[in-house]
């Protein structure tokens, strides 16, 4: 139980890059793209966001730098999938694949050889004092980044832009039947092109928190499947905002809790395994094709989140 | 007030080798209903599309109110006030009917509320009922088509192009349609209506072309030309349009036949889970064609993919020459003698990916002469290929032609080739002739009559009503996933079936269709 | 229409264009991807010319380059096998990883409890690491038929598990005694489960025929086998094929248990000829890899063993580049994801799709 509580804090934590990251794939998700290269948008942001910020000494600098280039990159890979015709999977594993291997270059050329890049500050904490004192409450909240406090903002707001605004509404459109959208008139290349810059801005923003916000600086490979995971948060959620960010939050505690454990010498890997097989398990209730009424009225309440 | 509401010129558009279009130049005078009629894949889908701006002609322009202007997509179209109601509506089926109209409106934040406010009150004001909230996954056909109207009203469209509108309408909503559209016309709108159906166009229409292979081979005012005539342009030669009935096929008045399907109390869901067939009982006998006539959506798809084993029945029993394949796999129905012909052609009718060769062994494969144990015999399947292009006179350029090449007729052909060449027994044959050529339409209605000849038994599903009035010896009318009546020999008309088709049996009094009330929704 | 002569001898001038077509992608993909990581290098200060001089020097300078290269390729054969089977009957399988881990992990176990004559002992073995493969990707392929539910997202979370679970027995139950440090290993199997040598002294086991013969039985069997024919027709048109009585489902489990088994079999051969125990973390990304290599080559078997013995030695060769020109042998991955992105991009005239962008804008301005 202790081990629970001490994990509180630190599980909304590193559950905010997940969310993030996260957040990005459901604009891909939403738009009918099928985007596994969340862990490479996240590793370049996370690479990006400390260069910038070791380079300026600015973590503003560091943080908008990393939604700028993470937002490029994406729409590099839009070209590549919709102009060139290539299969986004595909096109998704070679981003990974190039994230890690381009990061892990650059972070030797610049560092002469060194294993990581320190930034020298991170993103500042919001201190509250007031819920400091309280149990649970303030362990959660007293001492949290700036951008985790942003990651909880996005939930509302990322669910009313899919749900209530123009832009959700072409999103869902160009996802489930395009020749519908383009019946309406919708520019769905336009679409497609706005949901990977969407998803590569804010998943460059997931990589600054992991990387300034969690640990200021840049290590190998350093987001280890935390990419893999947002896309399964995505799967898990349905692509909607509430339950997204309920999966990021299991996961990023899932994953504080395995760190404690780990501290205190005990086996680790089964709660390691949590959130790959939880995913699996909701995409096999959602799937269950006896629970037909079920699985319908989980689509119908898509156009609603 | 502008001489056209609408004008092409000279607009031509090929895809890959096929001339869909061909120096077509049309005329649309503003406040009339124009017809546009050919057989299926004559060009009119594709040339009303080029007008919608969903895709670019090759040569020639198109003018809204004598301007040119330059379509190069459906947003500009509507912007320009042309609205287009496809023949199968393009509409997200999981959003609701306000939202489905709200994506043609390009403003960032959406005022939901009001624009059902709207739709309500423009539903109310055009006698086009229907409720804004509802999803368009539970809408009817009907309905579905209903907001596609309202849609193109809704954003100010004074063009409205309906591609085959009554394809999926019984003929009394088909009358109640037409109502509608005169009442638009009236005020001023223009309505250009595609269709196949010379009925229609006589009925509704002021002026009319014919396209034919791709060119516009006929105009005139409707009232100055009649049925034949418009025929005649449409095919380009004088035809019956009737396939001679032989005389009524004689295994089917004796009670000896045997019955070679047997389905009782057959009830099947759809693959959302909704009951589509509800306990359903009928039989088809050697040498007898028997037509399931029902609108789209009532059943028939998934009655037909329960008999060929591509549905799991609910409950009920399929009985193939006495033996029980309620739950046999396609490949053991298919060695008992039972044949489809599917519904989606490309989907499950062929492999456009894949040789001719390779399509028409699919199903005998695995058997010899085509297999030895597991090893396939190339040469023996390019044989037997080769063997049906010439029967079936399949124009290709040999066995090892992908099929993704041929035309749509010898596409079905193919299909056609591979299910009815050797010794069917049952052949279950889904929309045989929808999309296809008049040549290649004959020669697949007269197959299925020699088929009937020799003793095969056949059902017939197909939404072409003048194609059960031709062939069937029985036709078993569906509504609801019921079988509402069963109609055998001269009973057979369209007028009957299509009043049947729309749960007319519940109607009493005599065969006349009910007042139009069908503007209800549901 | 129908002339019954031509065919036969007309496919054969048809398929030799149609291969070369196919050849020549990726050959152009490689080049361009040797120019942009050849750019990139240039752009660090440092000579490209130099360091592809050291990559070939390290991959095939030497004999024991050669067998090193060829060693490192055999396992990505076997993947790549995997993933291309699995691909063709329309399974998109993302787990090839975690399917090679559990199967080492079975073989180690086998090679270890049991001491039997080798001529039973390594079939055994590599039997046991295909079974455990195929397991891993038995339950994917059963929640996909039976569930639907989509087997690239539940492929890749077994990758996850697979290698959670195999550090959990490695570390427990299965940890040999007296190990600290960083790589922790089961204990060793027995000598009987060593796979033979085929060119001593180097590490270059009967592994590699095996996997050559394994890519080569494969592209037989989807050329002239039933269920070759069977799978073809699932993997491009599902629905034709079940109307036809060939029921998807059961194929694409078969191709599913089939690919796995491939995957096991990779992680078996690395366990009976490079480590001889299990190791955690097992050998990196042999699985990914494998998945690059299919793509390479647009999954058609037969040009798997060119494709692994490439990206293998571009693999064995960065290490020796990064020894002698301090280059990090990281590029190497930016040059393979590179050529992955040119060889999938299947409009290759896109200088083409760019004006004719630049042009439908114009026109659109032009009309407003």
């Amino acid at each position: 139980m202790d081990i629970l509580i001490a994990a509180l804090g630190p599980g909304l934590r590193t559950a905010s890059p997940i969310m993030l990251a996260a957040f990005g794939g459901i604009f891909t998700q939403r738009a009918g793209i099928f985007n596994i290269a969340l862990e490479g948008y996240m590793l370049v942001g996370a690479f990006v966001s400390v260069v910038a910020t070791y380079a300026t000494g600015s973590p503003l600098v560091g943080v908008s730098a990393a939604v700028a280039a993470v937002a490029l990159m994406a729409l590099v890979m839009a070209f590549v999938v919709l102009e060139l015709g290539a299969d986004v999977i595909i096109v998704g594993i070679a981003v990974n694949l190039l994230a890690s291997a381009l990061t892990s270059f650059l972070l030797q050329v610049i560092t002469g050889g060194a294993a990581f890049l320190r930034a020298p500050s991170g993103i500042p904490d919001v201190h509250l004092a007031a819920v400091a004192g309280v149990p649970i409450v303030g362990d959660l909240f007293a001492n949290q980044g700036i951008l985790v406090w942003v990651s909880l903002l996005l939930v509302p707001i990322v669910g009313t832009t899919i749900a209530r605004t123009s832009l959700g509404l072409r999103l869902r459109a160009v996802g489930e039947q395009p020749d519908a959208a383009i019946s309406s008139g919708v520019n769905v290349r336009r679409i497609q092109y706005v949901a990977f810059a969407l998803c590569g801005a804010i998943c460059g923003l997931a990589g600054a928190q992991l990387a300034l916000g969690l640990l200021s600086l840049f290590s190998f490979n350093m987001t280890a499947g935390r990419g893999i995971i947002a896309f399964a948060a995505v799967m898990f959620g349905a692509a909607k905002a509430r339950w997204v960010a309920v999966a990021a939050l299991i996961f990023g505690f899932a994953d504080a809790v395995a760190n404690r454990m780990q501290t205190l010498g005990l086996p680790v890997q089964f709660v390691v395994m949590v959130p790959y097989v939880l995913t699996i398990q909701v995409l096999l209730l959602v799937a269950v094709p006896w629970r037909p009424r079920a699985k319908r009225s989980a689509l119908g309440a898509a156009g609603q989140t | 007030m502008s001489q056209y509401a609408l004008r092409l010129e000279h607009i031509s558009k090929s895809f890959g080798s096929i001339r869909a279009n061909r120096d077509v130049t049309l005329s649309v005078r503003p406040g009339t209903i124009h017809g546009i009629v050919g057989e299926n894949g004559a060009g009119k889908t594709t040339l009303m599309r080029i007008a919608y701006g969903f895709y670019q002609p090759d040569q020639g322009r198109v003018l809204v109110d004598d301007a040119p202007v330059a379509l190069t997509s459906p947003r500009v179209a509507l912007g320009l006030g042309i609205g287009m109601v496809h023949q199968h509506s393009l509409l997200v089926d999981s959003m609701t009917a306000t939202e489905n109209l709200l994506l043609a409106v390009p403003r960032p934040v959406l005022a939901i509320r009001l624009t059902a406010q709207r739709l309500r009150a423009l539903a109310d004001e055009t006698g086009l009922m229907l409720d804004p909230d509802e999803r368009v996954r539970d809408l009817s056909v009907a309905n579905r088509q209903r907001l596609e109207i309202l849609k193109a009203l809704y954003h100010g469209a004074r063009i409205v192009i309906l591609d085959e509108p009554t394809a999926v309408l019984t003929p009394q909503e088909a009358r109640a349609l037409f109502e509608h559209l005169r009442k638009f016309a009236a005020d001023g709108r223009t309505i250009v209506i595609i269709t196949h159906k010379l009925l229609e166009v006589m009925d509704v229409t002021s002026q009319v072309s014919v396209l034919r292979a791709g060119e516009l081979v006929y105009e005139a005012e409707t009232a100055q030309t009649d049925e034949a005539t418009l025929a005649r342009a449409m095919v380009g030669r004088t035809v019956s349009l009737r396939l001679e009935r032989a005389a009524p096929a004689p295994a089917s008045d004796t009670p000896a036949a045997e019955t070679v399907l047997q389905i009782e109390g057959l009830s099947a869901e759809d693959d959302h889970g909704i009951p589509r067939v509800r306990s359903v009982d009928l039989s088809v006998r050697a040498g007898e064609i028997v037509a399931i006539a029902a609108v789209e959506g009532n059943g028939q798809r998934e009655l037909a993919e329960a008999v060929s084993g591509l549905r799991r029945p609910s409950a009920g029993r399929v009985v193939l020459l006495g033996h029980d394949v309620t739950r046999a796999t396609p490949r053991r129905r298919r060695e008992l003698g039972m044949r489809s012909v599917a519904e989606d052609r490309l989907e499950r009718g062929v492999n456009v990916t894949a040789t001719i060769t390779e399509n028409v062994i699919a199903g005998r494969h695995y058997r010899p002469p085509f297999a030895r144990r597991w090893l396939l015999d190339l040469s023996a399947a390019r044989r037997y290929a080769s063997d049906l292009i010439e029967r079936f006179a399949i124009v290709a350029s040999g066995p090892d032609a992908r099929v993704g090449t041929l035309s749509g007729g010898n596409i079905q052909k193919v299909v056609v080739a591979r299910e009815l060449a050797d010794g069917a027994r049952l052949v279950v044959a889904a929309q045989p002739t929808q999309g296809v050529d008049v040549g290649a339409t004959e020669f697949i209605r007269r197959h299925l009559a020699t088929m009937r000849a020799k003793g095969t038994a056949i059902l017939l599903i197909s939404s072409e009503l003048s194609e059960i009035v031709d062939l069937a010896d029985r036709v078993y009318v569906l509504f609801g996933g019921e079988v509402v009546a069963e109609v055998t020999g001269s009973e057979i008309d369209e007028e009957r079936l299509g009043l049947l088709m729309m749960g007319g049996r519940r109607v009493a009094g005599p065969l006349h269709p009910p007042a139009m009330q069908s503007v209800t929704h549901g | 229409m129908a002339d019954q002569s031509i065919p036969r001898r007309a496919a054969v001038p048809g398929a030799v264009a149609r291969s070369l077509r196919a050849a020549a992608r990726p050959v152009v993909a490689i080049v361009l991807g040797f120019v942009v990581s050849g750019l990139i290098v240039l752009a660090t200060g440092k000579d490209p010319i130099e360091a592809g001089r050291a990559l070939v020097q390290g991959a095939v300078g030497s004999q024991s380059a050669i067998a090193g290269t060829l060693s490192l390729a055999t396992p990505l054969m076997l993947s790549a096998l995997a993933f291309a089977v699995a691909f063709r009957g329309s399974m998109f399988n993302a787990g090839v990883e975690g399917q090679l881990l559990i199967g080492a992990f079975v073989s180690a176990v086998v090679g270890f409890s049991f001491d039997l004559p080798p001529i039973l002992h390594i079939p055994l073995m590599l039997l046991a690491g295909a079974v455990g493969g195929a397991f891993w990707a038995f339950l994917p392929a059963i929640w996909r038929v039976s569930l639907r539910a989509n087997e690239i997202v539940t492929t890749l979370m077994m990758n996850f598990i697979a290698s959670a679970l195999t550090d959990y027995f490695v570390l427990y139950p299965f940890r040999a005694a007296g190990q600290s440090g960083s790589a922790i290993k089961t204990a060793t199997i027995h000598e009987s489960a060593y796979l033979p040598r085929i060119w001593p002294p180097y590490n270059l086991t009967i592994a590699l025929p095996i996997a050559i013969v394994c890519c080569v039985i494969v592209w037989y069997a989807f050329r002239r086998f039933v269920i070759g024919y069977e799978v073809r027709m699932v993997g491009t048109a599902p629905g034709f094929a079940s109307s036809s009585g060939i029921d998807p489902r059961r194929r694409q489990v078969a191709v599913m248990l089939i690919s796995g088994a491939l995957a096991g079999l990779a992680g078996a051969s690395q366990v009976g000829g490079v480590f001889h125990a299990f190791v955690s973390p097992f050998a990196s990304n042999l699985g990914f890899n494998g998945v690059l290599v299919a793509l390479l080559v647009g999954n058609g078997p037969l040009g798997i063993p060119p494709a692994a013995a490439f990206i293998a030695a571009l693999q064995g060769g960065a290490i020796t580049m990064e020894l002698t020109t301090t280059i990090s042998r990281y590029i190497v991955g930016a040059l393979t994801a590179t050529i992955i992105v040119f060889v999938s991009a299947r409009r290759f005239g896109w200088p083409a799709a760019i004006l004719a962008r630049i042009r439908r804008a114009r026109a659109q301005q032009t009309e407003s």
